[in-house]
């Protein structure tokens, strides 16, 4: 996202740090910028901010909100004034099966406005971050977003017909968008419409019908909440993204819609005049305050640190957490008395239904999450959650399961005495779904309460709701399947309340990861890890691909490739190729085999090799799986006619075969003309033995400290160069060498000593050398290698040596 | 007679530097499939389906529905984990697929090493040890890191790992873009719904893991200008390792 510097100012009283230097904060405590780009008496901050931080960061507040926990300096807060009617025309109704979906929707009709060309400041705000400026309303609802992160959008409240509903789309139905495309829905998607038309796809982009524009005279203001995968799924399945719909599908808080609709009003006022209706606020589940916890220990345990309880406050404090230090224990006793007599909904909700509704486990989890301790949702995953402990030793505080033998019918809870019914319901009840998902338990459960001491038990069932009972009496623990603990008696945590926006904050380990990046990851102490109780394994796989390897490059003088996994043909095929001759998997290795000898042999010369001998060991991919597969491949150079490729080849499984203790040249045919052959290591690897795990990995020697120089984009040239040279020792092979390298320079990439020979009666020795020359520059052409094979020649016959 | 010896791809020297790094501190090599399911490649790594977390990664879909070609090996984690008990320290080289454009610094398939330790009492330290010690052996004794907060679904917290550039000794040039560091890790410790999936209490054991890019690497040691070089087949490149 894209933040003007400029913009995140006007939050703040005291001057910010200079955008680079912010920049630099930002990215080593909070999100990585991907650059600063300064423009004219401002700066954009290019901040990459990721789905973690979306729900809240996705806007200049919420930057600036980072800002200000990372630099100490105060934000300002934002809290509109409008001056709000005593009624409201508009009516909105979210529909029954949409609920879920549009978790609130905030009208708010203004009338009366004057729509206008927006004033400057509005525009060079939109402008610099490469947004269209539209008019007033519509680039002040856009302001806000970029603001604050609550999508908006503005009807013209004379084209609605009727009131607002919310609702699927019809079968087939469709939609005309504000940049006038057609778009047809399906009966997922949700849309905002009146009692004729669908007006905006929900969340993703509005409509024409009640757009806009230099007419409008009075307005509706929408400021709603749409489930994220819903969305996402439809801007999706539309192929339309917007800046809405990215904020949504990321998630954002429903409390932010009131906020939101409120700086809008006033903006509006401000910008566009008119007279502000009373707020429509339709939210079916008001989500609650959220709190969890963290102890010193877990804080210390997963970062290695060594806070004191002091250094763990200051972190926290500089996060601004609203947070307490609490005996975990001693919460869920006090909270637990003042719950007795809240009635029982079945599958009641943490966040949206306590502290009015709950049901058994729900109870359990929002007293625990109150004593700072974020616990399952579900039972039998609490079950699994906390740990064993025997009935003598039970303490106030910990939790009792129990099997009741209810069956849900319908969202209602009943006593069955049936106990083949019995049977069957338990077992419904006895693996965990949330929480290491899959655990069985020995008995199955379907009820749980909280010891509260003397005898006591605190829970929540259908017959009773919340209440306190003698555990000895209570109908619901007849038959006690487990006693178990969540912490121990005196453990302390800090309780903290999440900010609503905050999504990601949900457990010890977010907070724990909070209070890490803003203590600085720099300062936390490296330290090695412990002895671990673990032998490791050789990995048969690993182990003979770089046995292979290394036969093959340091016995057989093989070079290893890696070519393309797309191709033109074969059997496994991406849904969206990348390009049209790449459509399918390779199903052999030889294809690019082929391809690599070509080019090889081609540039053998430059390469300096008589035969080009080149293998690769990858994946290739059949209708049944992968087979990993190794392939050889050997092509001579010009005029080279033995050994034959297929000689070398055969060479080659020969010592494969007795590097690895097994035949291979039964499976493989190599025919007088073969250059090329594939060996399935898949399942030769099944037939070899397993690796005793005193098998060293074979590796290779430790790296060389080669430098890469550039493959030249232009052609080589070849010359031959014959000199005789007095004497008939071959000592003088350094000083012929010299001669070439010196004239040549750099434009000498490859020499080859090809002949050599002494005539013994007459003295002298022949030297014959193959040179190729190239250009990383150019492409070389006749006139200057002669150049150089005449100064070559000058200087040789100037040593009185016979060039021949 | 001995043939001249021939010459090892530099990926494989890159992938087998840094894969003897972590086997020297008792690490296990542990290797999977390319072709996975949307199960061990997103699910399981805390990925839902219909996340935006998901776009971070664009995926080759094959047309067998809800297999992929894997976008990173941490499916190998999951898999490790399904088959294995914790404590334990595994390395996992392999390729990768992204259906993305090529340039010179992207391929749509490339090598990747990844790491993993779980045991009791991992901690960010141990993270921290394990990772500079690493970067230590590859790069020599005088370098210096840098991590910052980064996010990666299946951690928590999750970091960014900078090496300072080694060309310019942080001073800015045109190998770390001008900014004086070069990322080169990606890691975290392992979040708790990944232990937790793959059958291992999160209220018991910790642990973290790592990536690592091996082209960027090789890139990065050897000088290399453009990634596509890698997988043309051509002994120009290889025959200088």
């Amino acid at each position: 996202m894209i933040v003007s510097y400029n913009w995140l100012k006007e939050y703040f009283e005291e001057s910010l740090p200079e955008a680079k230097a912010l920049s630099d904060i930002l990215n080593t405590r909070a999100f990585e910028v991907e650059g600063v780009e300064d423009t004219n008496e401002n700066s954009l901050i290019d901040i990459d901010v990721l789905p973690n931080r979306a729900h809240d960061c996705l806007s200049h507040y919420g930057i600036a909100k980072e800002i200000s926990v990372l630099t100490g300096l105060t934000i300002k807060e934002i809290n509109p004034e409008i001056k709000q009617g005593d009624v409201s025309n508009i009516k909105v109704d979210i529909q029954d099966d949409v609920s879920n979906i549009c978790k609130r929707y905030i009208a708010l009709e203004i009338n009366n406005v004057e729509v206008k060309e927006s004033v400057s400041e509005i525009k060079n705000k939109l402008e610099v971050l490469g947004q269209k400026s539209i008019n007033n309303i519509v680039d002040i609802t856009n302001i806000v977003m970029l603001e604050l992160g609550q999508p908006l959008h503005a009807f013209d409240a004379d084209k609605l017909d009727g009131d607002i509903i919310i609702r699927f789309a019809g079968k087939g139905e469709k939609i005309t968008t504000l940049d006038n495309k057609e778009i047809e829905l399906t009966e997922e998607m949700l849309v905002i419409a009146d009692q004729k038309n669908a007006l905006a796809i929900a969340g993703v982009k509005g409509g024409k019908k009640a757009e806009v524009d230099s007419n409008t005279k009075n307005i509706v203001l929408e400021s709603a909440n749409f489930d994220q995968t819903s969305v996402r799924k439809t801007s999706q399945q539309t192929n339309v993204k917007t800046d809405s719909s990215k904020r949504f599908e990321n998630g954002v808080t429903p409390e932010l819609a009131e906020k939101g609709i409120l700086r809008t009003a006033e903006l509006i006022q401000k910008y566009a005049g008119g007279d502000v209706q009373k707020v429509v606020d339709v939210y079916p589940r008001p989500v609650g305050i959220y709190k969890t916890g963290v102890s010193l220990g877990e804080v210390n345990s997963l970062l290695g640190t060594d806070f004191s309880e002091k250094e763990l406050e200051k972190v926290l404090d500089k996060l601004k957490f609203e947070y307490k230090k609490v005996k975990t224990k001693d919460v869920v006793l006090e909270e637990s008395q003042k719950l007795i007599g809240k009635p029982y909904i079945y599958g009641a909700s943490v966040l949206y239904d306590a502290p009015d509704n709950f049901d058994c486990s729900s109870f359990v989890a929002y007293v625990y999450s109150l004593g700072g301790v974020s616990i399952p949702r579900i039972s039998v995953d609490q079950y699994v959650f906390s740990q064993e402990i025997e009935e003598k030793d039970l303490e106030p505080g910990d939790l009792i399961f129990a099997d009741r033998h209810i069956v849900i019918e319908s969202n209602q809870s009943k006593f069955v005495d049936n106990p083949d019914i019995q049977s069957k319901v338990s077992k419904l009840h006895d693996t965990s779904k949330e929480f290491l998902t899959g655990t069985k338990i020995e008995r199955g459960i379907d009820h749980v309460g909280i010891y509260l001491g003397d005898g006591k038990i605190g829970n929540c069932s259908g017959d009773t709701g919340v209440i306190i009972e003698d555990l000895d009496k209570s109908e619901r623990f007849k038959d006690i399947v487990s006693y178990r603990r969540i912490v121990e008696k005196d453990e302390e945590r800090y309780v903290i309340t999440i900010p609503d926006e905050r999504l990601d904050l949900r457990n010890s380990a977010d907070v724990i990861e909070e209070v890490g990046r803003v203590y600085g990851y720099e300062n936390i102490e490296e330290k090695p890890i412990n002895d671990m109780d673990f032998s490791p394994k050789i990995n048969k796989e690993y182990f003979y691909n770089n046995l292979i390897r290394k036969t093959l490059v340091e016995d057989l003088g093989f070079s290893e490739i890696m070519t393309y996994s797309f191709v033109e043909e074969g059997e496994v095929q991406p849904v969206k190729p990348i390009a049209d001759d790449k459509k399918y998997l390779r199903t052999t290795l030889i294809t690019g085999m082929e391809k690599s000898l070509e080019l090889n042999a081609h540039n053998a010369d430059l390469l300096g090799l008589d035969h080009v001998k080149v293998f690769e060991i990858g994946n290739t991919y059949k209708k049944e799986g992968e087979i990993l597969v190794l392939s050889l491949g050997v092509q001579n150079n010009k005029g080279i006619k033995k050994p034959k490729p297929s000689q070398i080849l055969e060479e080659g499984i020969t010592k494969l075969s007795e590097v690895l203790g097994k035949n291979l040249s039964e499976k493989i045919k190599i025919n007088q003309d073969s250059n090329n052959l594939e060996l399935n290591l898949s399942d030769l690897y099944k037939k070899l033995g397993d690796l005793d795990n005193k098998t060293e990995h074979v590796l290779f020697e430790e790296p060389d400290n080669t430098i890469y120089k550039p493959i030249s984009k232009y052609p080589f040239m070849t010359r031959d160069i014959s000199v005789w040279v007095q004497g008939s020792s071959k000592s003088n092979e350094n000083e012929v060498l010299n001669i070439i390298q010196n004239n040549a320079g750099e434009l000498l990439v490859n020499q080859k000593l090809k002949d050599v020979y002494t005539k013994e009666d007459e003295d002298r020795t022949s030297y014959s050398y193959g040179l190729v020359f190239e250009s990383q520059e150019k492409t070389l052409t006749d006139e200057e290698v002669n150049k150089v094979m005449d100064s070559i020649s000058k200087e040789m016959e100037g040593k009185g040596w016979e060039v021949r | 007679m001995k043939p001249e010896t021939g010459h090892i791809h530099p990926i494989t020297r890159t992938a087998n530097d840094i894969v003897r790094v972590f086997t020297d501190m008792d690490f296990e090599v542990a290797l999977g499939p390319e072709i996975e399911d949307e199960y061990h490649n997103f699910d399981a790594l805390n990925i839902p389906k219909d996340h935006p977390a998901r776009d971070m990664q664009d995926t080759f879909w094959l047309t067998d529905p809800g297999k992929l070609l894997r976008t990173h090996t941490s499916n190998v984690q999951v898999r490790y984990m399904e088959e294995n008990n914790a404590p334990f320290k595994i390395v996992v080289p392999g390729k990768v697929f992204r259906y993305e454009a090529t340039d010179r610094t992207h391929e749509v398939a490339f090598h990747q090493i990844e790491g993993l330790v779980v045991g009791k009492n991992i901690t960010m330290g141990n993270l921290k040890f394990a990772l500079n010690s690493f970067l230590r052996k590859l790069f020599g004794d005088d370098i210096k890191t840098q991590f910052r907060p980064g996010y990666f679904p299946f951690v928590e917290p999750g970091v960014e790992i900078d090496l300072e550039c080694f060309k310019c000794k942080g001073n800015g040039c045109s190998t770390c873009s001008h900014s004086g560091w070069i990322e080169i890790l990606g890691a975290g410790m392992v979040h708790q719904n990944v232990l937790n999936e793959s059958g291992i209490n999160s209220n018991e054991y910790s642990g973290f893991a790592f990536g690592i890019g091996v082209d960027r690497i090789a890139m990065l040691k050897y000088g290399i200008d453009d990634v596509r070089h890698f997988y043309n087949g051509d002994l120009r490149l290889v025959n200088q390792f």
